[in-house]
């Protein structure tokens, strides 16, 4: 394939991956401030139980790439060190 | 009497309407409340937590493209550092949920978890492996989302400060 080709279609799939995830956090920030104007006092240990489930899928999301990886990971160790 | 009838009918509907404008308990009932500093400290760790989770989520999707802006080696160290993030933010979050007065007597903890949580989001922007993101614009979207860690940690100071739960 043509490098410019590539190049764009390349560009096109990063802004495709990182968009989402950028309008998803924008989302969640809204959702999360609208929370203000509610009764929020009886909502702390809730929010706390969110937070807690979010950080759960941040390290399971981290294993599983680990483990889906290991392999490539394992030969990077065992490959000599550039000098 | 069609007058009469008329006048009845339209005072009927001037009252009615009325009553619905002015009903007492109408606005206050509708009327946003003001969150506590401890509240908005709550929302700043939700928000922290989420960030964290979308950076992990965008260094796997970024290092799943093929091409791939950044290494294996690269990613893995951003990934390592960010789930020890998350897992001290957990600890954070335990203590927070048992809401202010508890807080407020573990202050000292809280601060060494926030100062832990910043200092992990400062190790990953200042290493080398972010600079290994070959994509300029990747690189300063994931640059800019982990220091937004840091100041979250810094805003939840502030309010925690302000709750009473810190101390200045």
């Amino acid at each position: 394939m043509n490098p410019v080709t590539l190049e764009v279609l390349q560009a096109s799939q990063i802004i495709a991956v990182l968009t989402p995830i950028a309008l998803d956090l924008a989302l969640k920030l809204k959702a999360i401030f609208s929370l203000a104007g509610s009764d929020i006092t009886t909502n702390i240990k809730n929010q706390a139980g969110e937070e807690v489930q979010i950080d759960q899928d941040a390290i399971d999301t981290v294993n599983a790439w680990l483990k889906q990886n290991a392999p490539a990971l394992r030969n990077l160790s065992a490959a000599p060190a550039k000098s | 009497m069609k007058h009469l009838t008329l006048i009845v009918a339209l005072t009927i509907v001037i009252c009615i309407s009325g009553c619905a404008v002015h009903r007492p308990g109408g606005a206050t009932a509708t009327a946003p409340a003001t969150a506590t500093p401890y509240e908005t400290a709550m929302m700043y760790s939700t928000a922290l937590a989420q960030t964290n989770d979308s950076v992990i989520h965008a260094v796997i999707a970024l290092q799943s493209l093929q091409p791939s802006p950044i290494s294996i080696a690269d990613a893995k160290a951003v990934l390592v550092v960010q789930q020890q993030l998350a897992s001290v933010h957990m600890q954070l979050s335990h203590v927070l949920e048992q809401g202010p007065s508890a807080a407020t007597g573990q202050g000292n903890q809280i601060k060494t978890l926030l100062d832990e949580i910043k200092g992990l989001a400062t190790v990953t922007v200042n290493t080398a492996n972010l600079s290994g993101v070959k994509d300029p614009n990747s690189q300063a979207q994931l640059t800019a989302e982990i220091q937004s860690i840091a100041s979250f940690a810094d805003l939840m100071v502030t309010e925690l400060t302000a709750a009473g739960v810190l101390k200045q």
